[in-house]
């Protein structure tokens, strides 16, 4: 039952690097606009003179956006400017949904390539461990674990981290299954390679696209997951803002002042939508090398 | 269907939907006057039922209408005879005697006598679990006499006393013994005008009209009590017709208002929210540092621009509907200037202060401590924010582990202030610091018959207070409340919700 749905999930994944869609060069046009706006957020805006993300002025809360041209797209309820916070909240998103994907990769990818590759009671011992750690909400997880241990930065890409990395582990061991059978590992095997540079050599440049895709999806994931952390006040503690601590922040006011929660949103959008489009233009482009 | 069919459909739709909302957002206007169940809304949920464990406001909110006690306090805030008919003290102010009123029942039928009054403050004193106790700690002897009265000796001359049994719920001792303390602290039996059907841990608490009742009867045959700590979701539930009262956020009032759907009805309230400060920690030991803070903080921008005038700025621990408030002693005025020179000057070495929050059960709680911990920040102090959760923030402050600075209220349901002065400021209290004269003008004025004596010597501590700023009162609350309209429903100072 375990296998079926791990077959599933590489069978999209394949489909998702053969596929070759009609209007790729338009994708990838729009994914890089988005993904520049992005990137302008992140890079350009601190060098504006009006930057300051952490600056109130009580006299100047909730000013709409292009009324003031001290504060291009208005200030909150504290008179902090929402530029300037969007500017810090979107590298706080990155950096955190970023290196967590990463972690994840990394020892799912390891994890998987041992599984597969050397079977036995090791694979079996790491499925077990990853089918324990599936059958617990992953937000449950995550919220026990920050309420015992506090939250900050680097704790929360640890968790997320290595709550996560079962997906990963799944798809490289069934790429790694299937592998395994092709002629040329099979005349590596023969011609006395080692496991490590069979690993190394062989399976893991094959491994890789199916993982980078995964990476691609999941990116959207960690940053909902850590906005949705945030808005429980269990993620990123005030006054540094992320992206999901501004929508939280910024709910109270719907009924008045809709941008604090729509510009964040927009920004969440932008940014899942850019990583998930480019990855579907540009992942036909790579070639299986054999 | 293909993909991009179904988001051009899905964009359809909610283009219609959005262009709709306005419309099918507003809820058809509850008809008041045919409704028999009303749904309130408390800040937190109680964590027993049991009056004897759970002392804090959302409980007592429930136990107003499910027992009673000897005496009440009315929407004035006086205190009017309620289990009792009448009572004398002497002339020490150290006996006291309550005749209690005869053919009163329990919601299981058997009678409410003063056994159960000396049983329910007897239990209390004696177990040292017993919140409730922390409030009875002038009393010495509970006993009946024959004459259907109950007797108190207080180790100490006790003016208000009549307004502290308005802390005590009475339980029905022959249920209390039955069930034990930890099923009675789920269903509980009293004498109350409402009785409890169930509780629904994390949903709600359902109450029934107790016909039974001696006294006025409930307005409506169904009460149902939800937590809902969020600000926002109240506002949402009470426009939607989810919930009959709620207590607003500030910045939901306008919108609210708006809205029109439902009436807004401001009571200015009890509460205090204050700024604390612990006085063990190296530098919040310096009084300098500590007037320094109350300087820094602009209470006027934060009032009238962050909460929306929905709080004033305060003077002193407790509000002008509470007995002991001095109109004389005014707010601190704000001198940011004038505090960053302080703080310079006490040799501050720029090392992190604590300053802690809960993050629900105070308006805008998250905004304004941040208001309040960046005007810290500007007058040069190095504050490290740390937000906690509300039930383990109250934990917290009962067992003194607030280590900085510290935002939190008081909103003394006797509306006297000898109450949030013991709790906070006595040595051995709630409070982090101890101070001789304090203690010894607590010690005068719960002697004092005269009310001018007792409210000058309760004066007099208020300026101590501020004088070596033991603590920073930072705002008085205007309770404001969403209602259904034409809802059988008055507001309270005291921020207790009733249906009788």
């Amino acid at each position: 039952m375990i296998d079926a749905n791990v077959e599933v999930v590489s069978e999209a994944v394949a489909a998702a690097l053969s596929r070759r869609p009609k209007k790729s060069r338009v994708s990838l046009f729009v994914s890089v606009a988005m993904l520049v706006i992005v990137l302008a957020l992140v890079a350009i805006v601190p060098f504006s003179p009006q930057y300051d993300p952490f600056a109130q002025d009580l006299m100047s809360g909730l000013e709409p956006p292009f009324a003031d041209p001290a504060h291009l797209l208005g200030t909150d309820a504290l008179g902090r400017d929402i530029l300037s916070r969007l500017c810090v909240a979107t590298r706080v998103s990155i950096l955190i949904a970023g290196l967590s994907v990463a972690t994840s990769a990394i020892l799912g990818l390891l994890l998987g390539l041992i599984a597969g590759w050397r079977g036995g009671r090791i694979e079996k011992l790491i499925l077990a461990v990853g089918n324990i750690q599936l059958s617990i909400p992953l937000i449950l997880l995550l919220i026990v674990l920050v309420a015992s241990f506090g939250s900050s930065v680097p704790l929360l890409v640890l968790l997320l981290g290595l709550t996560n990395w079962v997906s990963y582990g799944r798809v490289t061991r069934a790429q790694v299954l299937a592998l395994k059978e092709r002629e040329f590992i099979i005349s590596a095997v023969t011609a006395g390679g080692s496991d490590w540079w069979i690993l190394r050599r062989h399976l893991l440049p094959n491994v890789l696209p199916a993982v980078l895709v995964l990476c691609a999806f999941d990116l959207g994931v960690i940053i909902t997951i850590e906005s949705s952390l945030s808005f429980i006040g269990l993620g990123v503690q005030p006054p540094t803002p992320s992206l999901g601590l501004m929508i939280s922040e910024g709910q109270r006011y719907l009924q008045t002042d809709v941008a604090l929660t729509l510009l964040p949103a927009l920004v969440i959008f932008l940014l899942i939508g850019g990583v998930q489009i480019a990855s579907q233009s540009i992942a036909p482009r790579r070639t299986r090398r054999a | 269907m293909s993909c991009l069919d179904f988001v051009r459909h899905g964009a359809r739709f909610a283009a219609v939907a959005i262009a709709l909302s306005p419309w099918l957002g507003a809820a058809p206007a509850a008809h008041a006057e045919e409704k028999t169940t009303v749904k309130a809304a408390l800040l937190l949920e109680p964590q027993s039922l049991d009056p004897i464990y759970d002392t804090n406001l959302p409980a007592l909110n429930v136990f107003y209408n499910i027992y009673d006690q000897l005496a009440g306090i009315d929407a004035q805030g006086h205190v009017v005879p309620r289990l009792a008919t009448a009572w004398s003290y002497s002339d020490d102010l150290k006996h006291w005697t309550f005749k209690i009123r005869p053919n009163v029942k329990c919601h299981d039928g058997s009678p409410m006598t003063s056994a159960d009054v000396v049983f329910t403050y007897e239990t209390a004193k004696n177990d040292p679990k017993s919140r409730l106790g922390g409030y009875l700690a002038a009393i010495d002897k509970i006993a009946a006499n024959g004459d259907g009265e109950v007797d108190f000796t207080l180790n100490k001359p006790f003016a208000p006393f009549d307004r502290q049994t308005t802390l005590v719920p009475i339980v029905c001792k022959a249920a209390y013994l039955k069930k034990g303390a930890a099923e009675f602290a789920k269903a509980p039996v009293g004498s109350g005008p409402y009785s409890v059907v169930s509780w629904a841990a994390g949903d709600a608490i359902t109450l029934q009209r107790f016909d039974g009742y001696w006294g006025r009867h409930g307005a409506y045959a169904t009460v149902i009590f939800q937590p809902v700590p969020d600000e926002t979701t109240r506002a949402n539930a009470i426009q939607s017709g989810d919930l009959d009262v709620a207590l607003l956020g500030p910045s939901n009032v306008p919108g609210v208002r708006a809205s029109g759907s439902v009436d807004v009805v401001e009571q200015p309230s009890n509460r205090i929210i204050y700024l604390g400060f612990n006085g063990k920690q190296k530098w919040l030991a310096k009084p300098e540092i500590r007037k320094a803070a109350d300087m820094a903080i602009d209470r006027k921008a934060v009032a009238e621009r962050l909460l929306s005038g929905s709080v004033t700025p305060a003077s002193q621990l407790i509000a002008p509907v509470s007995f002991g408030y001095d109109p004389k002693i005014l707010p601190t005025l704000s001198d940011p200037a004038k505090a960053k020179a302080m703080i310079a000057a006490a040799g501050y070495d720029g090392s992190p202060i604590p300053f802690s929050y809960p993050t629900t059960g105070l308006p805008q709680v998250d905004q304004m401590s941040q208001a309040v911990a960046f005007f810290l920040q500007k007058a040069g102090l190095n504050v490290a924010i740390d937000a906690q959760e509300a039930d383990g923030y109250l934990n917290n402050w009962f067992g003194d582990k607030l280590n900085g600075m510290f935002i939190f209220a008081f909103a003394p349901s006797v509306m006297d202030a000898d109450l949030p002065f013991n709790m906070l400021l006595r040595t051995g209290g709630q409070g982090y610091f101890s101070d001789k004269d304090v203690d010894g003008l607590l010690d005068k004025e719960i002697g004092q018959a005269n009310p001018a004596d007792r409210g000058a010597s309760l004066s007099a501590i208020s300026k101590i207070v501020n004088d070596k700023t033991y603590y920073a009162p930072l705002f008085i609350d205007v309770y404001i409340y969403g209602v259904t309209k034409g809802l059988k429903w008055t507001p309270r100072p005291d921020g207790m919700i009733i249906f009788n």
